[in-house]
Protein backbone atom coordinates (compact mmCIF):
# COMPACT_ATOMS: atom_id res chain seq x y z
CA UNK A 1 0.00 0.00 0.00
CA UNK A 2 1.14 3.32 -0.93
CA UNK A 3 0.22 7.04 -0.49
CA UNK A 4 0.97 9.99 -2.92
CA UNK A 5 2.05 12.80 -0.86
CA UNK A 6 2.47 16.03 -3.24
CA UNK A 7 3.44 18.02 0.18
CA UNK A 8 6.20 16.22 -0.31
CA UNK A 9 7.47 17.74 -3.04
CA UNK A 10 7.46 21.19 -1.18
CA UNK A 11 11.23 22.15 0.42
CA UNK A 12 11.08 22.00 4.22
CA UNK A 13 9.94 26.09 5.72
CA UNK A 14 12.68 28.94 6.02
CA UNK A 15 11.97 32.18 7.36
CA UNK A 16 11.89 34.63 4.59
CA UNK A 17 11.87 38.23 5.28
CA UNK A 18 9.60 39.62 7.71
CA UNK A 19 7.29 41.23 5.07
CA UNK A 20 7.88 38.65 2.05
CA UNK A 21 4.61 37.05 0.86
CA UNK A 22 4.08 33.23 1.41
CA UNK A 23 5.40 31.35 -1.26
CA UNK A 24 4.85 27.95 -0.79
CA UNK A 25 2.46 27.61 -3.30
CA UNK A 26 4.75 28.15 -5.65
CA UNK A 27 7.76 25.74 -4.75
CA UNK A 28 8.58 21.63 -5.92
CA UNK A 29 9.46 20.06 -9.01
CA UNK A 30 7.11 20.88 -11.88
CA UNK A 31 6.32 18.25 -15.05
CA UNK A 32 5.42 19.52 -18.32
CA UNK A 33 2.03 17.87 -18.80
CA UNK A 34 2.58 17.22 -22.19
CA UNK A 35 5.58 15.14 -20.88
CA UNK A 36 7.67 17.06 -24.27
CA UNK A 37 5.83 15.09 -26.55
CA UNK A 38 4.91 18.79 -28.22
CA UNK A 39 8.14 20.33 -27.76
CA UNK A 40 6.45 23.13 -26.06
CA UNK A 41 7.82 25.36 -23.16
CA UNK A 42 10.21 23.11 -20.65
CA UNK A 43 9.49 19.68 -19.45
CA UNK A 44 10.58 20.59 -15.86
CA UNK A 45 10.48 23.54 -14.06
CA UNK A 46 12.38 23.53 -10.30
CA UNK A 47 11.18 26.42 -8.36
CA UNK A 48 12.74 26.64 -4.77
CA UNK A 49 13.66 29.20 -1.92
CA UNK A 50 17.62 30.52 -2.24
CA UNK A 51 19.11 33.00 0.54
CA UNK A 52 17.66 36.03 -1.01
CA UNK A 53 14.36 34.77 -2.53
CA UNK A 54 13.42 32.28 -5.06
CA UNK A 55 15.28 30.49 -7.40
CA UNK A 56 13.58 28.45 -10.52
CA UNK A 57 15.48 25.87 -12.43
CA UNK A 58 14.45 24.72 -16.17
CA UNK A 59 16.17 21.76 -16.95
CA UNK A 60 18.81 22.53 -19.77
CA UNK A 61 18.66 26.45 -19.05
CA UNK A 62 19.94 26.04 -16.27
CA UNK A 63 18.87 28.28 -12.32
CA UNK A 64 18.10 31.95 -12.10
CA UNK A 65 16.54 34.31 -9.28
CA UNK A 66 12.68 34.70 -9.69
CA UNK A 67 10.54 37.33 -9.27
CA UNK A 68 7.45 36.55 -7.15
CA UNK A 69 3.65 38.28 -7.44
CA UNK A 70 0.69 38.22 -5.57
CA UNK A 71 -2.43 38.91 -6.41
CA UNK A 72 -4.43 42.70 -6.45
CA UNK A 73 -5.37 43.05 -2.68
CA UNK A 74 -3.97 39.70 -1.34
CA UNK A 75 -0.15 40.79 -0.49
CA UNK A 76 0.21 37.94 2.14
CA UNK A 77 0.36 34.83 -0.52
CA UNK A 78 2.64 35.00 -3.99
CA UNK A 79 0.77 33.46 -6.58
CA UNK A 80 2.68 33.88 -9.32
CA UNK A 81 6.65 33.98 -10.68
CA UNK A 82 8.53 35.15 -13.65
CA UNK A 83 12.42 33.95 -14.63
CA UNK A 84 14.44 35.22 -17.76
CA UNK A 85 16.59 32.56 -18.78
CA UNK A 86 19.70 33.46 -21.63
CA UNK A 87 20.44 30.01 -23.60
CA UNK A 88 21.38 29.05 -27.12
CA UNK A 89 21.46 32.72 -28.18
CA UNK A 90 18.16 33.35 -27.07
CA UNK A 91 16.38 34.87 -24.18
CA UNK A 92 13.36 33.35 -22.33
CA UNK A 93 10.92 34.89 -19.79
CA UNK A 94 9.34 32.31 -18.50
CA UNK A 95 6.00 33.51 -16.44
CA UNK A 96 3.55 31.25 -14.07
CA UNK A 97 1.08 31.27 -11.72
CA UNK A 98 -0.34 28.77 -10.07
CA UNK A 99 -3.64 27.18 -10.11
CA UNK A 100 -5.97 24.75 -8.12
CA UNK A 101 -2.89 22.57 -8.11
CA UNK A 102 -1.08 23.23 -11.35
CA UNK A 103 1.23 25.56 -12.78
CA UNK A 104 0.60 27.66 -15.53
CA UNK A 105 3.51 28.86 -17.77
CA UNK A 106 4.28 31.15 -20.71
CA UNK A 107 7.42 31.72 -22.01
CA UNK A 108 8.50 34.31 -24.42
CA UNK A 109 11.61 33.66 -26.32
CA UNK A 110 13.07 36.28 -28.02
CA UNK A 111 16.61 36.50 -29.73
CA UNK A 112 19.33 38.04 -27.60
CA UNK A 113 21.60 40.78 -29.20
CA UNK A 114 20.22 42.42 -31.98
CA UNK A 115 16.65 41.93 -30.93
CA UNK A 116 15.91 41.19 -34.93
CA UNK A 117 12.97 39.44 -35.69
CA UNK A 118 9.58 37.85 -33.81
CA UNK A 119 9.74 35.59 -30.87
CA UNK A 120 8.18 32.49 -30.07
CA UNK A 121 5.66 31.56 -27.43
CA UNK A 122 4.05 28.60 -25.32
CA UNK A 123 1.80 28.18 -22.54
CA UNK A 124 1.97 24.77 -20.70
CA UNK A 125 0.59 23.16 -17.77
CA UNK A 126 2.51 21.42 -14.90
CA UNK A 127 1.55 19.29 -12.44
CA UNK A 128 3.87 18.14 -9.25
CA UNK A 129 5.97 15.55 -9.00
CA UNK A 130 4.51 13.38 -6.44
CA UNK A 131 6.38 11.13 -4.76
CA UNK A 132 5.52 7.63 -3.50
CA UNK A 133 6.21 6.39 0.19
CA UNK A 134 5.63 3.23 1.56
CA UNK A 135 3.07 3.75 4.42
CA UNK A 136 5.30 1.42 6.99
CA UNK A 137 7.59 4.29 6.75
CA UNK A 138 5.21 6.95 8.14
CA UNK A 139 4.34 4.54 11.11
CA UNK A 140 7.79 4.33 12.14
CA UNK A 141 7.77 8.39 11.71
CA UNK A 142 4.62 8.47 14.20
CA UNK A 143 6.13 6.26 16.43
CA UNK A 144 9.39 8.06 16.67
CA UNK A 145 11.68 5.61 15.76
CA UNK B 1 12.31 44.04 -31.79
CA UNK B 2 10.92 44.70 -34.98
CA UNK B 3 7.63 43.31 -36.59
CA UNK B 4 8.99 43.56 -39.72
CA UNK B 5 7.56 40.18 -41.98
CA UNK B 6 5.23 39.48 -38.96
CA UNK B 7 1.84 39.47 -39.31
CA UNK B 8 0.36 41.89 -36.83
CA UNK B 9 -3.08 41.72 -37.85
CA UNK B 10 -4.63 39.42 -34.96
CA UNK B 11 -3.38 41.91 -32.27
CA UNK B 12 -3.34 45.06 -33.86
CA UNK B 13 -6.14 47.80 -32.68
CA UNK B 14 -7.50 48.59 -29.85
CA UNK B 15 -8.64 46.41 -26.97
CA UNK B 16 -11.32 47.54 -24.25
CA UNK B 17 -10.89 45.32 -20.46
CA UNK B 18 -14.29 42.69 -20.14
CA UNK B 19 -13.53 43.77 -16.80
CA UNK B 20 -15.19 47.56 -16.21
CA UNK B 21 -14.92 47.07 -12.43
CA UNK B 22 -11.64 46.33 -11.95
CA UNK B 23 -8.71 48.73 -11.62
CA UNK B 24 -5.33 47.98 -13.87
CA UNK B 25 -5.31 48.22 -17.40
CA UNK B 26 -8.63 49.69 -19.03
CA UNK B 27 -7.43 50.01 -22.73
CA UNK B 28 -4.68 48.84 -25.01
CA UNK B 29 -4.33 50.53 -28.43
CA UNK B 30 -2.22 48.54 -30.68
CA UNK B 31 -0.38 49.64 -33.77
CA UNK B 32 2.51 49.21 -36.08
CA UNK B 33 4.78 51.59 -35.90
CA UNK B 34 8.38 51.76 -38.19
CA UNK B 35 8.36 48.34 -38.17
CA UNK B 36 7.49 47.55 -34.85
CA UNK B 37 4.32 46.56 -32.33
CA UNK B 38 3.65 50.08 -29.88
CA UNK B 39 1.16 49.68 -27.48
CA UNK B 40 -0.89 52.66 -26.05
CA UNK B 41 -1.91 51.47 -22.24
CA UNK B 42 -4.21 53.44 -20.44
CA UNK B 43 -4.34 52.34 -17.09
CA UNK B 44 -6.70 52.94 -14.04
CA UNK B 45 -5.52 52.85 -10.33
CA UNK B 46 -7.67 53.01 -7.14
CA UNK B 47 -8.01 56.50 -6.04
CA UNK B 48 -6.08 58.07 -8.83
CA UNK B 49 -6.06 59.64 -12.70
CA UNK B 50 -6.23 57.36 -15.70
CA UNK B 51 -2.55 57.19 -16.81
CA UNK B 52 -1.41 56.73 -20.25
CA UNK B 53 2.05 54.60 -21.01
CA UNK B 54 3.60 53.61 -24.19
CA UNK B 55 5.65 50.51 -24.42
CA UNK B 56 7.06 48.99 -27.71
CA UNK B 57 7.01 45.36 -27.92
CA UNK B 58 8.06 41.96 -29.47
CA UNK B 59 5.61 40.04 -31.10
CA UNK B 60 5.60 36.22 -30.81
CA UNK B 61 4.52 33.35 -33.03
CA UNK B 62 3.54 30.37 -31.95
CA UNK B 63 6.37 27.53 -31.60
CA UNK B 64 7.55 26.30 -34.68
CA UNK B 65 7.60 30.32 -36.00
CA UNK B 66 4.93 29.75 -38.40
CA UNK B 67 2.41 31.93 -38.90
CA UNK B 68 1.12 35.36 -37.80
CA UNK B 69 1.85 36.60 -34.26
CA UNK B 70 -0.22 35.59 -31.47
CA UNK B 71 0.84 36.98 -28.58
CA UNK B 72 3.71 40.09 -27.58
CA UNK B 73 5.93 40.71 -25.11
CA UNK B 74 6.50 44.22 -23.55
CA UNK B 75 8.44 45.28 -20.87
CA UNK B 76 8.97 48.85 -19.51
CA UNK B 77 7.55 51.36 -17.50
CA UNK B 78 3.51 51.58 -16.49
CA UNK B 79 2.80 54.32 -14.49
CA UNK B 80 4.78 54.59 -11.34
CA UNK B 81 6.23 51.02 -12.00
CA UNK B 82 8.01 48.31 -13.87
CA UNK B 83 5.75 46.18 -15.73
CA UNK B 84 6.17 43.27 -17.79
CA UNK B 85 3.15 42.47 -20.10
CA UNK B 86 2.90 38.65 -21.66
CA UNK B 87 -0.15 39.24 -23.85
CA UNK B 88 -1.81 36.24 -26.46
CA UNK B 89 -4.82 35.85 -28.41
CA UNK B 90 -7.06 33.08 -27.92
CA UNK B 91 -10.03 32.61 -29.74
CA UNK B 92 -10.25 36.09 -30.88
CA UNK B 93 -9.65 37.71 -27.65
CA UNK B 94 -6.32 38.95 -25.83
CA UNK B 95 -5.32 37.57 -22.31
CA UNK B 96 -2.93 40.08 -20.70
CA UNK B 97 -0.74 38.92 -17.87
CA UNK B 98 0.71 41.99 -16.01
CA UNK B 99 3.12 42.00 -14.00
CA UNK B 100 4.29 45.16 -11.67
CA UNK B 101 7.28 45.92 -9.61
CA UNK B 102 6.98 49.64 -7.67
CA UNK B 103 10.44 50.44 -7.32
CA UNK B 104 11.39 52.25 -4.05
CA UNK B 105 8.35 50.93 -2.56
CA UNK B 106 9.53 47.64 -0.60
CA UNK B 107 6.03 47.78 1.19
CA UNK B 108 4.17 47.54 -1.98
CA UNK B 109 4.82 44.08 -2.85
CA UNK B 110 5.20 42.88 -6.88
CA UNK B 111 1.56 42.27 -8.51
CA UNK B 112 0.25 39.82 -11.15
CA UNK B 113 -3.38 40.04 -12.38
CA UNK B 114 -4.47 38.23 -15.65
CA UNK B 115 -6.46 40.41 -17.43
CA UNK B 116 -9.04 40.09 -20.88
CA UNK B 117 -9.86 42.11 -23.63
CA UNK B 118 -11.77 42.01 -26.79
CA UNK B 119 -12.04 44.55 -30.02
CA UNK B 120 -15.28 46.24 -30.49
CA UNK B 121 -16.80 46.03 -33.81
CA UNK B 122 -15.97 48.65 -36.37
CA UNK B 123 -18.78 50.89 -36.40
CA UNK B 124 -21.03 50.50 -39.20
CA UNK B 125 -21.80 53.68 -41.11
CA UNK B 126 -25.47 54.85 -40.92
CA UNK B 127 -28.16 54.49 -42.84
CA UNK B 128 -28.41 57.06 -44.97
CA UNK B 129 -31.63 59.41 -45.10
CA UNK B 130 -34.46 58.55 -47.04
CA UNK B 131 -34.41 60.49 -50.65
CA UNK B 132 -30.36 61.00 -50.11
CA UNK B 133 -28.14 60.39 -53.10
CA UNK B 134 -26.04 56.83 -53.11
CA UNK B 135 -22.78 57.26 -52.87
Amino acid sequence: MTIHSAAEAVPPAKPLAAHGPDVSALLGDWLNSDGGAMSKGPVRLTVARSETGVVVRATGWGEVPAVVYTAPGAPSTAWSFSAVFAHDGLRTLVSAYHKTGILVATTSTVPLGDGEGPGVWTRSFFHRVHRVHRVHRVHRAEDGS
Amino acid sequence: MTAAGTDLTGLIGGWVNFDTAAAGIRLVDAAEDGGRLALSVAEDRPGGPRTRSALFATPLMDAGGEGPAVGFLAEGRLGPGDAVLCGYLNRGLLTIDVHTVTPGAPDVPPVMYRAHYYRPAPAQPAEPPEGAPSP
